[in-house]
């Protein structure tokens, strides 16, 4: 599967970030980052926390105004935040089509909750919703717009272990069914390389190294299995992120 | 009517014993425990005997209720003023004992008298004043919040001058509207008007202004129009807000129409006041006061519904 959604990668970008600077208060975040992202490809972004990671993020979904250099992103833009960020007052159903254009609106946010297993939850509030219903309700908000991007910021770090690997293996279905490109933004080595075609590492303002995954899917709990390749790969990229894995294993 | 059904009609602070570990008369005033309790408790008494539990069912929600409890202190209170009166602990002409307050409130309810006129007619008076300006009062203060709140030109435009206002003192803009608007109602009514608006206005304007920063940016994120962003994030977000601003507005409102009503009246609970302070009748003025109490209480019920109703979806309300 990922093989055949990387061969589209000839095709042109669905975001093109060229010589991107942000700073803050004079400290550098973004620093002349370039990045291209493929139609239908799986990125996961880690990086030590103040690298910058959500601000690229942010940049990407139009919520940074200041930022410096050139950003192009091609159709529809969703975005799945690091707390669902529903409306309290608005009930599931109401949240999930909050905004959307399109001619029948409650019907789509019906089946985006039928994708995620909350048909029976439309009718809730959402301060009565578990963590993890709430993440995959906000998750049908962000595919009920058909995005050709969709940004994720953290959105399982919240979760308990159980949970969230129920969640990677409902966002890797609804990727391979809708096939948008995912920007994921995590902080988890693990979960970069069980879900991601390619794993790119911000450092000083830029990205510093990537990886491209080859091993199929799925990748849920390779450490536990005889994946010795993306268990070279974590090592790598731990070394990336200043840990040393000498001594561990 | 069979004895074993008694259990469920016994009164008392304690749950009837149908009701099983779930119903705690001491549990959490939140309404849907009890709910579920009763529920729980009535689904039993249901199947075991139909008639039994209609009657069970009132007495039980009666007990659990949140009314029940609170009218505790409040006659514990009069029971002990009663008593005051009755040893002749306070001399009646200072503190007239519930017993002689009742029977002087039903006198002026059923005669008209010269001095006074009708309760009933004094009732209607002051509640029409009260409801003429909380009206008016509202309407403005909502405008104009929403307006500072929305745009710093409003902000700029409305605020300082609403800043000022607050601090001036209510009533002593008494001597001024005399002057300005004569002894009629418009005087009364602006001063409730005023003592509505000013609350009213600041618990909106910052209700708007503390609306959550990340809706307000998923509204970016969803692309919402800015008439959506403000009639489907921010005014709702502010509503909590506004509903307790509305609450201390009443009660701002029924205290300027107490002084109000103390200048040149002829009608209303207050005009009641000045009277039988000229004649000395205690009773009345205590009738007037539990009037205003009572009225006071209503429309802070009425605006408690109300959030009941619109805030369904907080937690209090919703677990």
């Amino acid at each position: 599967m990922a093989a055949q959604l990387r061969s589209v990668t000839t095709t042109s970008p669905v975001a093109s970030v060229r010589g991107l600077s942000r700073s803050f208060g004079g400290r550098p975040v973004l620093d002349h980052l370039d990045l291209d992202i493929a139609p239908g490809e799986f990125i996961a972004l880690i990086g030590r926390s103040g690298s910058g990671k959500s601000t690229l993020l942010r940049a990407l979904a139009g919520l940074d105004r200041e930022v410096t250099g050139e950003l192009r992103v091609t159709g529809p833009t969703a975005m799945a935040f690091q707390e669902p960020r529903l409306v309290p007052w608005k009930r599931v159903g109401a949240n999930v089509s909050l905004g959307l254009r399109s001619d029948d609106p409650k019907a789509a946010a019906r089946a985006a909750l039928a994708e995620v297993g909350l048909t029976e939850r439309a009718g809730a509030w959402p301060l009565t919703l578990s963590g993890g219903e709430a993440q995959r309700a906000s998750l049908a908000r962000a595919l009920v717009r058909e995005p050709r991007l969709l940004l994720l910021d953290e959105p399982f770090s919240a979760l308990d272990a159980l949970t969230r690997i129920a969640m990677h293996r409902l966002v890797l279905g609804l990727w391979t069914r809708h096939q948008p490109a995912v920007l994921l933004v995590t902080h988890d080595v693990d979960e970069a390389l069980a879900l991601a075609d390619r794993v790119l590492v911000l450092t000083d303002g830029r990205i510093g190294y990537s990886y491209q995954v080859d091993a199929p899917r799925p990748r849920e709990g390779f450490r536990n299995r005889d994946r010795p390749d993306l268990m070279t790969a974590r090592a790598d990229l731990l070394a990336e992120l200043g840990v040393s894995m000498e001594g561990t294993r | 009517m069979p004895g074993s059904r008694a259990p469920t009609l016994t009164p008392g602070p304690t749950a009837g014993p149908t009701a099983g570990p779930t119903a705690s008369p001491t549990a959490s005033p939140v309404a849907g425990t009890d709910a579920t309790a009763a529920a729980v408790a009535s689904a039993v008494e249901v199947a075991a005997r139909p008639a039994a539990a209609e009657r069970g069912r009132l007495g039980r929600r009666l007990l659990r209720s949140k009314a029940l409890p609170r009218l505790i202190s409040p006659v514990v209170v009069l029971a002990g003023w009663q008593f005051v009166s009755s040893a002749d602990l306070v001399s009646a002409a200072k503190l007239p004992p519930p017993t002689e307050v009742w029977s002087t409130a039903v006198s002026l309810a059923t005669t008209s008298s010269a001095a006074y006129g009708t309760l009933q007619g004094n009732m209607v008076a002051s509640l029409e004043r009260v409801a003429i300006g909380f009206a008016c009062g509202a309407i403005v203060a909502l405008v104009l919040a929403t307006t500072a709140g929305l745009s710093r030109l409003g902000e700029n435009a409305v605020d300082p001058l609403m800043q000022m206002l607050r601090t001036l003192p209510l009533f002593g803009l008494i001597p001024v509207f005399i002057v300005w608007f004569g002894i009629g109602e418009l005087p009364k009514v602006l001063l409730v008007a005023l003592g509505v608006a000013i609350p009213l206005y600041l618990n909106t304007f910052s209700g708007i202004r503390n609306v959550d920063a990340k809706l307000a940016e998923l509204g970016r994120v969803l692309q919402l129009s800015r008439r959506e962003l403000v009639t489907q994030i921010v005014l709702p977000g502010a509503l909590p807000q506004v509903l307790a601003g509305l609450r201390q507005s009443l009660g701002v409102g029924w205290l300027a129409l107490v002084v109000a009503e103390q200048f040149n009246t002829n009608a209303g609970l207050g005009y009641m006041i000045s009277q039988a302070t000229q004649f000395s009748r205690d009773d009345v003025i205590f009738v007037a006061l539990l009037v205003y109490c009572a009225l006071g209480l209503l429309t802070d019920a009425l605006v408690r519904l109300l959030e009941r109703r619109a805030l369904s979806w907080r937690r209090s309300f919703v677990a």
